[in-house]
C-alpha cells in the first residue's frame, strides 16, 4: 500500500470519529459551558443531564419507541424481503421502488403525511405511534439487511428439508429463520439504534409529553449552552459503540462486507 | 409431503389461493406499512391545490396558486437550488472518497486494517443526525477546536458554524459511511480472478481499477447514490444546526410555512415539488443505470 493511499484512508477514518471524539472529551469539563480544550475535569455534567427530568422522560420514550419499532421491523422487513426474492413475483421492480418510498420521500413530509394519519386516529403523541413512523421510515435499512442475508442463503437447505417431509411452515421456522439469523440480528439493531437516535419525524409526531431523547436534545441545544447535552451525546456515542460489539460477538461486523 | 389438507373445501380453496399468492403475502405487512404513510402523502398532495384561510387553515378548492407561489417567491427558489447545490456537491464527493475506501477496505489483506476501517465507517453510522451535527457544532464553533486553534495561530478565532461549508461537512460526515457500506456488498461481489486476469495480461492496477473493477460496482455506486440523494436532499437537523436559519434546506422552509406559519397548502405545495424533483431525479438513475434493483446484496 502506497504512501498517499495511508493517508487517504487515515485522514477519512479521523474525519469519522473525531468530532465523536472531541464530544467525549468535552463531555467531561467542569466549566458550566461547553469549550474546547475543556476546562477541568468532572463527571458532574453526565449526574445534571441523567437527573434531569428533560433527559429521564426523553429516554424513557425514545427506549418504548425504538423497541416498539425494532419488533415491527422483524417480522414485516424479513416476510417482505424473503417474499420478493423467492418467489416469482410479477410486480417485484415495482414493489421495490414502492418500498423504498421511505426514503425517496423526505421525511419532513413523512411525519406530516403520518400526521394526518394519527391526527384521524387519534394516535398524536401516542409513543407506539412513534414507534410505527420510526419503523416505517426507516424500514428500507431492514429491507437491506434481511435481503442480503435471503440472497446469501442455499435454497437447497429447504429443499432438502422439505423432500424429507417437513411443510413449509415448519420449514420456514426451523430452517429459513435460523439461517437468515444474521441479517435479522444486523437488520434489528440498526433499526433499534436508528429508532433511537431519529428526530425529524418524532419532531412532528410528538407532544410535549411523549418527546423522544434526540428531541429533547435538540431543544436543549437550541436554549441552552450547558455541557449536559455533551453528556446525553456521549451517552448515544457509547449505545453506538455498545451495538457495535454486540453485533461483532453475534454475527461479525464483516457481514457488512457481503 | 405432509401438506395439511383442509377438511371442507372452501378452506382448501383459500389454501391454494394463497399458496400461489405466497410471495406477495408475505410482502403485503411491509406494503401497508408503508401504504399508510403513502395514504397521508396523497392527503398531503391534495392539500396543495386547496385554499389558505387564516382561520380554517385551509378550505378545499382546486387551485394552483400555491405552486404559483413556490416558484415565484424568490426565497423558495433559492431554497431549492441551494439544497439540491450542495447534496450534489456532498454525493460527488462521497463517491469520490468513499469507492476508494471501500475498495481498500474489502481488498487489504490486513483483517486489522479491514476491521479499523469498518469500525470507523459503522461508528457514525450508529449515531443520529442530532448528536453528529453538535459535535460539529463543538469543532467548528467559535469556543471549540477550530476556534481555540485560530485564536493561537492569528489571534481572532473563526467559526464556521452557519456557513455552507458547515453544513457541507455535516452532510458529509452523515452521508459518506452510508455510501461505504452500501458500495462494500458490490466490491465483494467482484471477483479477484477478474482482476488478476486483467493484470496479468498487462493491465496497471490503475487501469485494472477504471476499466475492470468500476464498471462492475455500477449497481452498488448507484444504489448508494440514490439513497444518499435523497436522505442529502431532505435533509432538516445539519441545515438548522450548523446553517443557523441562514443557509435553510427545502425541508427547512416548509417545516416553517407549515408548522410556524401554519399555511399548510403552501408547505404542503412546496413538499409536493420536492417529492417530484427527487423522484425525477431518481428515475432518471436507475434508467441511466439500467438498474431495478438496489436491496440485491451477498451476490
Amino acid at each position: 500500500m502506497r504512501w498517499y493511499t495511508k493517508i487517504f484512508l487515515a485522514g477519512v477514518m479521523l474525519f469519522f470519529v473525531l468530532p465523536l471524539l472531541i464530544v467525549l472529551i468535552c463531555s467531561f469539563t467542569s466549566a458550566p459551558r461547553v469549550t474546547f480544550p475543556p476546562q477541568g475535569f468532572s463527571v458532574q455534567w453526565y449526574f445534571t443531564a441523567l437527573t434531569s427530568p428533560w433527559f429521564q422522560t426523553g429516554l424513557k420514550n425514545s427506549l418504548i419507541a425504538a423497541t416498539f419499532c425494532t419488533i415491527l421491523a422483524v417480522p414485516i422487513g424479513m416476510l417482505a424481503s424473503y417474499g420478493l426474492l423467492r418467489y416469482k413475483i410479477k410486480a417485484r421492480n415495482a414493489i421495490q421502488v414502492y418500498l423504498l418510498l421511505p426514503f425517496t420521500v423526505p421525511l419532513v413530509v413523512q411525519g406530516i403525511s403520518l400526521l394526518f394519519i394519527y391526527a384521524r386516529t387519534g394516535l398524536v403523541g401516542n409513543i407506539l405511534g412513534i414507534g410505527f413512523a420510526l419503523m416505517e421510515i426507516n424500514l428500507p435499512f431492514m429491507l437491506w439487511s434481511t435481503s442480503s442475508a435471503v440472497n446469501r442463503m442455499d435454497p437447497n437447505l429447504e429443499n432438502a428439508s422439505m423432500s424429507l417431509g417437513a411443510n413449509e411452515i415448519y420449514t420456514f421456522v426451523h430452517i429459513t429463520i435460523p439461517a437468515l439469523l444474521p441479517g435479522i440480528m444486523s437488520g434489528g439493531l440498526l433499526m433499534f439504534v436508528l429508532g433511537l437516535n431519529e428526530f425529524v419525524t418524532s419532531l412532528m409526531l410528538t407532544t410535549i409529553w411523549s418527546a423522544t431523547l434526540p428531541i429533547n436534545m435538540y431543544t436543549r441545544i437550541k436554549t441552552a449552552i450547558t455541557p449536559d447535552v455533551a453528556a446525553a451525546a456521549a451517552i448515544y456515542i457509547i449505545i453506538a459503540v455498545i451495538a457495535i460489539i454486540i453485533l461483532d460477538k453475534t454475527v461479525g461486523i464483516e457481514s457488512y462486507l457481503k | 409431503m405432509t401438506e395439511e389438507k383442509g377438511s371442507g373445501s372452501i378452506k382448501e380453496k383459500i389454501y391454494l389461493w394463497a399458496k400461489k399468492r405466497v410471495g406477495y403475502l408475505l410482502t403485503l405487512p411491509a406494503i401497508v406499512s408503508v401504504g399508510i404513510m403513502a395514504v397521508g402523502l396523497f392527503y398531503f398532495s391534495l392539500i396543495s391545490f386547496f385554499k389558505y384561510d387564516i382561520i380554517q387553515i385551509f378550505v378545499p378548492a382546486f387551485t394552483l396558486e400555491n405552486y404559483l407561489r413556490v416558484f415565484t417567491t424568490e426565497g423558495v427558489v433559492s431554497s431549492f437550488i441551494r439544497t439540491f447545490t450542495l447534496t450534489t456537491i456532498t454525493c460527488i464527493l462521497c463517491l469520490l472518497i468513499g469507492i476508494p475506501y471501500a475498495y481498500f477496505m474489502v481488498r487489504t489483506k490486513s483483517l486489522m486494517l479491514k476491521r479499523a476501517l469498518l469500525l470507523m465507517t459503522l461508528v457514525p453510522f450508529f449515531i443520529g443526525e442530532i448528536v453528529k451535527a453538535y459535535s460539529w457544532v463543538i469543532i467548528l464553533g467559535e469556543k471549540g477546536l477550530l476556534g481555540s486553534v485560530t485564536q493561537q495561530l492569528f489571534h481572532s478565532p473563526i467559526s464556521l458554524v452557519n456557513t455552507p461549508y458547515a453544513v457541507l461537512i455535516g452532510l458529509l460526515h452523515m452521508l459518506l459511511p452510508m455510501t461505504i457500506l452500501l458500495i462494500a456488498p458490490s466490491v465483494t461481489a467482484v471477483s479477484e480472478y477478474t482482476e488478476m486476469a486483467a493484470q496479468n495480461l498487462g493491465a496497471t492496477p490503475r487501469q485494472c481499477f477504471f476499466h475492470v473493477v468500476l464498471p462492475q460496482l455500477k449497481p452498488g455506486i448507484l444504489g448508494a447514490l440514490i439513497v444518499t440523494f435523497a436522505i442529502g436532499a431532505t435533509e432538516y437537523a445539519n441545515p438548522d444546526l450548523l446553517g443557523g436559519g441562514v443557509f435553510d434546506f427545502v425541508a427547512n422552509v416548509m417545516y416553517m410555512m407549515i408548522f410556524n406559519a401554519v399555511n399548510y397548502p403552501y408547505g404542503a405545495a412546496m413538499g409536493v415539488v420536492l417529492v417530484i424533483t427527487l423522484s425525477a431525479i431518481v428515475y432518471i438513475i436507475l434508467r441511466i443505470g439500467k438498474i431495478g434493483n438496489i436491496f440485491i446484496r451477498g451476490r
